[in-house]
């Protein structure tokens, strides 16, 4: 696997000669992934704090504890049903969750004071089926959350998406629409519409579970690029060769609890629990 | 059967005085044109709406969706006719009752309410049954990339929505279209009311029915290649 390679950043042309310095200069050089600067700078990216959540009567998740440095990538792993999913999907409050808190960039996730649709603005998300908009082009599924969202305007966003699809390597795609796409390439797109948002993080949930195992790969690869620009992730995935080649720390859960949160080389070499021990004797024994 | 046909009679003078019987029930077929299109502004906007609010998280826009549609559905379209027309204004305050008996083109109006009402609750069904057969997903997509509520709905589910109920909304459209035909209970010359009137001036009674029936048939083919078209235009390339 190799990392997709960056466009070259310096060849930004200037698509109008303008007095002002444009706005948006950040977007047009440099590199795609730099996030805005945070709103808090010291502290984690991500707290996780003692959350539990049920469904009815039904308890998913245990009193989960973790963090997300800024520039960290996390892996997520786990047996189905462990409440990977879940967790992940509590941190942009896509679920609601019932004890404990998160706190994402230095904002609260459970507490009413929030705007969620501008917190979650911030986190980018990543899903296994892609969930793509199928009735709109690829251009538009890459700018229409920067325009109704941002309030980008269309050029800009429309500058910014080509830029990132360029980047996950579908530029000649940009006029079609997800239903004439493959699943990998409609998930590097996803990957791209979530980027175009600047996001100061993205989580990851599963993002190559549906797909062709030949295309895992290049979704892994994209990924990959993003880990070394430095973006903090938290990635759900059963890939554990992404995990060995770019994690920094490997949280596993098992029955809604975090059951083993470790640096990468301390989960490969010897994880402490049986049931981590386990599941990666199967995991890895194919 | 002892029976005078005469097809003639369309082209001969109506006992109203003006035109022949067939500006007769071509003045009924754009009454009911007009009524199908303006009660469809109802319906469609309405539906919409309500059959949202059914498929929101808060149970008091379900309560209110659901309520709706079981009102509305539930009652035959002619017994609400007759509550629009005659019930309605007894139960407004006196001076707006009579306000709305005097009306001009009272029964028109009734009619557009009555039936839009009626047909939202059915399109609501569509819209709700569109929207719930969206893959969770979709809603959690665009939720996360920041948009709100309503702009989940305006800009991911609603046009998906649409889309796959196309075809049964055209089926509603032409009920709502052939439903005008009971506002002839109310007063409104529609184009079965035409026909009906045709039958009692002139006794030619088969003539006047084919005659409506045929301009039904005609009316509908049109709305169907419309409906035809609509869903060409709106077809997503590679995908439903």
């Amino acid at each position: 696997m190799t990392s997709t390679p960056m466009p070259a950043p310096a060849a930004a042309t200037p698509t109008a000669p303008t007095s002002e310095a444009p706005a948006d200069a950040g977007l047009r050089a440099g590199p795609l992934v730099t996030p805005p600067p945070a709103t808090a700078t010291a502290g984690p990216m991500i707290a996780i704090e003692a959350v539990s959540k049920w469904y009815g009567e039904f308890k998913v998740l245990t009193d989960c504890t973790t963090r997300v440095a800024r520039g960290e990538v996390v892996v997520v792993c786990g047996p189905s049903g462990s409440g990977k999913s879940t967790l992940i999907k509590c941190v942009n409050a896509l679920e609601p969750f019932q004890e404990g808190q998160i706190t994402v960039d230095g904002t609260r996730v459970k507490d009413r004071g929030t705007n969620l649709p501008k917190l979650r603005a911030r986190v980018g998300m990543v899903f296994q089926h892609f969930e793509l908009f199928p009735h709109l082009s690829i251009t538009d599924n890459l700018t229409i959350a920067q325009r109704k969202v941002l309030g980008r305007p269309g050029e800009d966003a429309r500058k910014r998406g080509l830029d990132l699809l360029e980047r996950v390597g579908l530029s000649a795609h940009a006029k079609k629409y997800p239903g004439q796409l493959s699943g990998g390439q409609q998930q590097r797109v996803a990957i791209a519409r979530a980027l175009a948002m600047n996001p100061v993080v993205m989580l990851f949930d599963e993002p190559t579970s549906a797909l062709d195992p030949e295309m895992v790969g290049e979704v892994l690869d994209v990924m990959v690029g993003l880990a070394r620009d430095g973006m903090t992730m938290m990635v759900v995935t059963h890939e554990m060769g992404f995990a060995r080649k770019v994690a920094d720390r490997v949280i596993f859960m098992d029955r809604g609890e975090i059951v083993e949160d470790a640096t990468k080389e301390a989960f490969f070499g010897q994880p402490r629990s049986e049931r981590a021990q386990q599941f990666l004797s199967k995991i890895l024994a194919h | 059967m002892n029976y005078n046909w005469n097809w003639g009679i369309f082209l001969e003078p109506s006992p109203e005085g003006v035109g022949t019987y067939a500006d007769m029930l071509l003045s009924g077929l754009s009454w009911t044109v007009a009524t199908a299109l303006c009660s469809w502004v109802i319906a469609f906007s309405l539906g919409s709406v309500i059959g949202v609010l059914r498929t929101l998280p808060s149970k008091a826009a379900n309560a209110v969706g659901t309520a709706y549609v079981e009102l509305f559905r539930n009652v035959p379209l002619l017994v609400q006719m007759f509550l629009w027309y005659f019930v309605l204004p007894e139960v407004l305050p006196t001076e707006i009752g009579t306000a709305v008996k005097q009306l001009p083109d009272a029964p028109f109006y009734t009619a557009v309410l009555c039936l839009g009402f009626f047909t939202a609750s059915r399109v609501a069904e569509q819209v709700r049954a569109g929207i719930q057969s969206l893959p969770r997903g979709q809603a959690m997509a665009g939720t996360a990339l920041g948009f709100t509520t309503a702009q989940t709905y305006r800009h991911v589910l609603l046009p998906n929505a649409y889309r796959i109920i196309l075809p049964p909304l055209t089926s509603e459209f032409l009920n709502n279209l052939k439903n005008t035909s009971v506002a002839l209970t109310i007063g409104l010359l529609e184009l079965t009311a035409r026909a009906r009137s045709m039958q009692e001036f002139s006794f030619q009674v088969f003539e006047a029915f084919t005659a409506a029936t045929i301009l039904y048939v005609l009316i509908n083919l049109v709305v169907i290649a419309g409906a035809t078209l609509l869903e060409r235009y709106v077809a997503v390339p590679g995908g439903r």
